[in-house]
């Protein structure tokens, strides 16, 4: 079954609290899986490159961005010509689609400089925005999961999953602007904005951490519990060993690649939108604030640019995990 | 016995007794001598005797070693070389002490005790202006937005320029004057380079002048050019600067266009090259960029040594970095966050905001209706609470007092609602009709509130307003479209900054034909263009006065404030705000 | 032979109905916690439908001379019990203004992609083959596609209005009803009453919608419920960048947007609402949960 319960689908980023295992990837030889996957990831490339072509071209008009909004038709028609964009649809798709292989993503009218040097030069910071967000969340998520799964309906569970339901709950935008009033303005400990020093990752980190590691915790938690339940675990218990020392031993291995997948995706997930989000609340340099900037402008090419990228990254980042968990689960079920 | 020891007295006391005759002989040369004396005399010196050794050189060589005598008017009281400067003095001091680094005889500095020497600048952290938008080029003729011009203007220079408080003073031109009809001709500063070396020259300030004239240059500046031709260089020190007729405000036009190297193209966006005090470091794409002084400056150099815009589009964010103290200077502070800031400072500066009415419109065309319109607003009201005070009304003429062409006997219209109903029931307009409002959103303070607060005092008079907010940039060629267009804007909420202190700043406002007016009057254009075209002040500022008379009776907006600039600063920041909205690294210091 | 088919319909039905019995005693226990989740949200649709009936102002109404008063300051209009804006507009009867758009907007963008995406799962799970796997295919890349940015990217393109998010909203959420409904199907596909159906000769159409829908029908509702509450994150998002819902509308989203200039010197602007949607976002969460439990949908 391919559909499983990953990917960076949900609407804000964040999915609904269903409690479904992974399922497991078919026996076929990986490099098979490796071309496969490969291929299917960049057929979605191309939809999502076509998708925005389509956008921009048939939905909207690009020549508008750059005429003045007092010229008359006559002069938009003009602008129109001068950028070919009177052509038959499917001479400027592909044009497009060559532009676009050979790196020419366009010029952004409001910085005046080649669009993908823009983008080139905020992906650094959105990679660090999200790997920190994804440290945090990771940790408090998969070692939260993992102490409320294995008592689970105990008092610390209880509470536990109210929080980790309640964190995925808040706006993160908003939580993202509590903090900034708690930590950054009335207790001065960090900056409240922009990305100048060690300090200035803390905040919006926290903000990402909060929200993705409710949903890591969820995920976690559910896997955790549903693996004290089996057989093996009930009968190391019974022989008198204690509950760390099955957690240690068998329980942390199994559930261990559901963690490791579930970071992976949520980090995938971050990359859909939230990790955007934030960077407009902290005045990040990276993508989601690029494209923002961009859109306030209308500048297309700077738009496009910024999806097409982010796109990009989603797709392989999704292609590699992926692979990481069709390789880890073959050396499971061969070694197992 | 007796023949050792008395051989030894005897030959002591001959040596003796010609020592003392020798002594004798050489006794008016007791002055200790610090350069060496003749080795004749060195070697014939006695030993363990104190005599000085030109006793022995005197009688060697009297004629030949002469002393060197310099005739002085006044005794030296003291010869400490520390204590006096007196020539009297220092004739004698100079050749006994001697200094670190000392002068050539043609003035230069060089080495003296010192072997070498360097200037160690103590590290004092950059003065550092936090701006809400990032500028999208560093092309100073390109942009007049305030975001650049504050890195900008430090880095470019102008053949003339304005003090602090205004006044049109000179720049880069040492000299200017009216030459003829239709020329004025500016002398140039010796002795002036660009950052990159090259000198500026006539060639280089026509070439300025002629690159923003062109069609195809786009700029922001386009009311500055207007009515000027072209510029040829007369010499190498010398530009001429042709109008398009008698044009007075000429002067106040060239206070605006930046000066380039010759030749200079788009490469101006990312390496701005000026004549200014400081000069282009380095540009991190949305975070900052960063000025160093300039070494060559032809001015004064400045007390500040490097500067940095950076970029914080939330005011809040820019707030809070100033209270971390991580920046020096916000431009724009909320009136309630003055009493957050380390420091504030405001200026009654010379920006007035308005509603431009489209006097065209046809609900619009009867005046009674825009003085209406005038009558619903409380100004005071809105000064006092949306600006905390930092604003007054303006006397409906775009201008205050101390400006030419300020007319005191036109007021600001009474807030008075049910008078504005009266006149408008008096225009036939009784029933009212809906209105829209247009605001660009984030580039004046507080404008989406005054625009609200419009729109709700208009619908109390019966004219049902909505408020349309705008993208800035969308705003401001959107706002430029003119009745019977139907896009054109009933109304658009605007702040206009006369920084000319001169009526003549107005101009494309109040004449048919100027690309932001919305007047279409005749006579009012009439009043403007001659006033433009006289050489005299007195003359003009009567002109512009009938003429703001004339537009008081005929409003083509609703006059609302006289708007302060509000800044946070830094505890260590020593600056008093300019009038202009110019931000100039020269004039400010840092203390401590 | 008819009846024959009825009657194998009905064992399936009762088959599934006898669960409900015992469902039935384990509500009881847990009517403090419905009624606890239940009222907030009963409330909520109050305030969207009647909102004159809990404000304390009319929402636009402008005082200039009591802007920006911290929560619970009275003045010479009457009682604020969250504070003023910057135009001295009491902000509680702004968010009682607000519920109504927030609220709407969620529940339609949600109907919408929840009817698509479970009519493409249905489709998907049931008829299997070439066209199933073009449908995952399509879901597959868009859920590999920063929807946000897009969503973003199309916004600005044709101008942000409420009817473009309500067609952008659903185009985000549809991928996860389909693939729920999905994998749904394809189970029940196997499971012995729709067998019996389709021996009988039952049309695709009928079986779909008289068969499988009802079985799948309680599991849907429990995404759905979840998914309005993402929905308005997601519109709050969005209105929060610029490219949602424009004033003069309200959402709560645009509130937060709107006292985030002012966040050093009102907090409440920012915060209250934000803390109004994070509170009904929690309860569809909770509730969603309750609901998973209480129709055995997980099992």
């Amino acid at each position: 079954m391919r559909w499983s319960n990953r990917g960076s689908s949900s609407v804000d980023g964040k999915e609904p609290q269903l409690e479904t295992a992974p399922d497991f990837p078919s026996r076929q030889p990986i490099m098979g899986v490796v071309v496969r996957r490969v291929r299917d990831g960049a057929i979605t490339l191309l939809i999502v490159v076509t998708v925005i072509f389509t956008l921009a071209h048939v939905v909207g008009n690009p020549a508008i961005a750059y005429a003045p909004i007092d010229a008359s038709d006559e002069e938009v028609a003009l602008i129109e010509h001068q950028f070919g964009l009177d052509r038959p649809f499917t001479v400027r798709y592909f044009e497009y689609l060559g532009d676009l292989a050979t790196g020419d993503f366009g010029e952004s009218n409001w910085q005046k400089r080649p669009a993908l040097d823009a983008v080139r030069e905020a992906v650094p910071a959105t990679i660090q925005l999200t790997l920190a967000g994804i440290l945090v969340a990771g940790l408090f998520g998969s070692v939260g999961g993992l102490l409320a799964g294995i008592s689970p309906n105990s008092l610390f569970d209880r509470v536990t999953n109210f929080f980790s339901v309640a964190a995925l709950s808040v706006p993160n935008f908003w939580l993202g602007l509590l903090l900034i009033v708690v930590f950054a303005v009335n207790l001065g400990w960090f900056p409240t904005s922009g990305r100048y020093g060690w300090s200035s990752i803390v905040l919006p980190a926290a903000t990402l951490g909060i929200v993705h590691g409710g949903r890591i915790f969820q995920l976690v938690r559910s896997a955790t519990v549903e693996e004290i339940s089996k057989p093996y675990v009930v009968v190391a218990r019974s022989k008198g060993f204690s509950m760390p020392v099955v957690v240690g031993r068998h329980v942390l291995r199994n559930t261990g690649l559901t963690m490791a997948t579930t970071v992976g995706w949520e980090y995938v997930r971050m990359w859909g939108g939230a990790a955007f989000a934030i960077e407009y609340v902290f005045a990040w340099p990276g993508i989601g604030l690029l494209m923002i900037n961009g859109a306030n402008r209308q500048d297309f090419f700077v738009l496009q640019s910024a999806v097409i990228v982010a796109g990009a990254f989603v797709i392989l980042s999704n292609l590699v995990i992926d692979l990481f968990y069709n390789l880890i689960d073959r050396r499971i079920n061969s070694a197992g | 016995m007796f023949s050792f020891r008395n051989k030894s007295i005897v030959k002591l006391a001959v040596i003796l007794t010609l020592s003392i005759v020798a002594s004798g002989c050489g006794s008016d040369s007791e002055v200790p001598s610090a350069a060496g004396s003749s080795s004749a005399a060195a070697t014939t010196a006695a030993p363990g005797t104190t005599a000085a050794p030109k006793a022995t050189a005197a009688p060697a060589e009297p004629a030949e070693v002469e002393p060197l005598v310099i005739a002085v008017g006044t005794e030296p009281s003291t010869l400490d070389a520390q204590a006096v400067n007196d020539r009297n003095s220092r004739v004698f001091t100079a050749n006994v002490y001697e200094t670190l680094l000392t002068r050539t005889a043609d003035g230069e500095l060089v080495s003296g005790l010192a072997t070498g020497y360097e200037a160690i600048v103590p590290n004092v952290a950059p003065l550092v202006i936090a701006v809400g938008t990032e500028p999208s080029t560093l092309d100073a003729q390109a942009v007049n937005d305030r975001n650049s011009r504050v890195f900008t203007a430090n880095v470019y220079e102008t053949l003339l320029t304005r003090t602090a408080d205004g006044e049109l003073v000179l720049g880069l031109a040492s000299s200017y004057e009216a030459f003829d009809e239709d020329t004025w001709r500016f002398t140039l500063r010796d002795g002036v380079s660009f950052h990159d070396g090259s000198a500026f020259d006539a060639d280089s300030a026509a070439y300025s002048i002629n690159r923003m004239l062109d069609e195809d240059y786009e700029t922001q500046r386009s009311s500055y050019i207007k009515n000027i031709v072209g510029a040829e260089a007369v010499d190498s020190s010398t530009v001429d600067i042709h109008t398009n007729g008698v044009n007075a405000v000429l002067p106040m036009q060239v206070a605006q266009l930046p000066m380039v190297p010759n030749g200079a193209g788009a490469e101006l966006n990312e390496l701005p090259v000026g004549t200014g005090p400081y000069m282009f470091d380095s540009w991190d794409r949305g975070q900052s960029i960063t000025a160093v002084v300039n070494p060559n400056y032809w001015g004064l150099a400045p007390s500040i040594q490097a500067f940095e815009i950076r970029v914080i589009p939330d005011s809040q964010t820019q707030l809070s970095a100033l209270q971390a103290g991580e920046v020096d200077l916000i431009l724009d502070i909320l009136p309630e966050q003055t009493e957050l800031a380390p420091a504030f400072k405001s200026v009654a500066a010379t920006e007035f905001s308005f509603v431009h009415l489209d006097t065209r419109k046809e609900n619009l065309s009867d005046p009674r209706v825009r003085i209406a319109m005038n009558m619903a607003i409380d100004k005071e009201l809105m000064a006092e609470t949306l600006y905390g005070g930092f604003a007054r009304p303006n006397q409906a003429q775009h201008l205050s007092e101390t400006m030419l062409g300020y007319n005191p006997d036109v007021k600001m219209f009474p807030y008075d609602p049910e008078g504005a109903k009266a006149l408008l029931a008096e225009a036939g307009h009784a029933d009212g009709f809906p209105l829209t409002i247009h605001v660009g959103v984030g580039r004046y303070l507080r404008s989406e509130e005054s625009a609200e607060y419009i729109a709700q005092a208009l619908t109390e008079i019966g004219l049902p307003t909505t408020v349309k907010l705008w993208e800035w940039n969308e705003f401001r060629s959107a706002s430029r479209v003119k009745a019977p267009e139907p896009e054109a804007m009933d109304m658009a909420y605007k702040w206009n900054s006369n920084e000319w202190f001169d009526a003549a700043r107005m101009t494309s406002f109040a004449t048919i034909g100027g690309k932001s007016n919305k007047l279409w009057n005749e006579d009012v254009t009439a009043l403007f263009e001659a006033g433009a075209k006289t050489l005299d002040q007195e003359e003009r500022h009567r002109l512009y006065q009938d003429a703001w008379a004339l537009i008081h009776e005929n409003p083509h907006a609703i006059y609302l404030l006289q708007q302060d600039l509000i800044y946070g600063m830094s505890e260590r920041l020593d600056w008093d705000p300019r009038l202009d909205d110019e931000y100039l690294i020269s004039g400010m210091s840092l203390l401590s | 032979m008819q009846a024959d088919v009825v009657t194998l319909g009905t064992l399936g039905a009762q088959a599934e109905s006898t669960k409900s019995v015992d469902l039935a005693t384990r509500f009881h226990l847990r009517t403090w916690l419905w009624l606890l989740l239940l009222s907030p949200v009963v409330l909520l649709l109050f305030c969207a439908v009647l909102p004159e009936l809990f404000q304390l102002h009319d929402p636009q109404h402008q005082n200039l001379r009591a802007r920006l008063l911290p929560p619970w300051s009275t003045s010479s209009d009457g009682f604020h019990p969250f504070g003023t804006d910057s135009l001295g507009r009491d902000l509680y009867s702004q968010m009682v203004e607000g519920t109504r758009l927030t609220l709407t907007i969620a529940v339609v963008a949600t109907a919408i992609g929840g009817t698509l995406g479970v009519l493409v799962g249905l489709i998907s799970g049931y008829f299997g083959g070439w066209l199933d796997r073009f449908l995952s295919r399509l879901s597959e890349a868009q859920t590999a596609m920063p929807m946000f940015l897009v969503a973003i990217l199309l916004l600005s393109l044709l101008g942000p209005s409420v009817t473009i998010l309500l067609i952008v909203l659903p185009t985000l959420l549809w991928p996860i009803f389909a693939r729920v409904v999905r994998a749904e199907s394809m189970r029940l596909k196997e499971s012995l009453f729709i067998e019996a159906a389709i021996a009988v000769g039952c049309s695709p159409m009928r079986l779909l919608r008289s068969h499988m829908l009802p079985n799948i029908a309680p599991r849907i509702l429990v995404l759905a419920v979840i998914e309005v509450g993402h929905v308005m994150l997601a519109e709050a998002g969005l209105s929060f960048l610029g490219v949602g819902v424009q004033p003069p509308d309200v959402t709560w989203g645009l509130l937060i947007a709107g006292g985030r200039p002012l966040l050093a010197v009102a907090w409440w602007l920012t915060i209250l609402p934000g803390v109004l949607l994070a509170m009904t976002v929690l309860i569809f969460n909770l509730f969603g949960r309750q609901f998973e439990r209480f129709s055995g949908a997980a099992g």
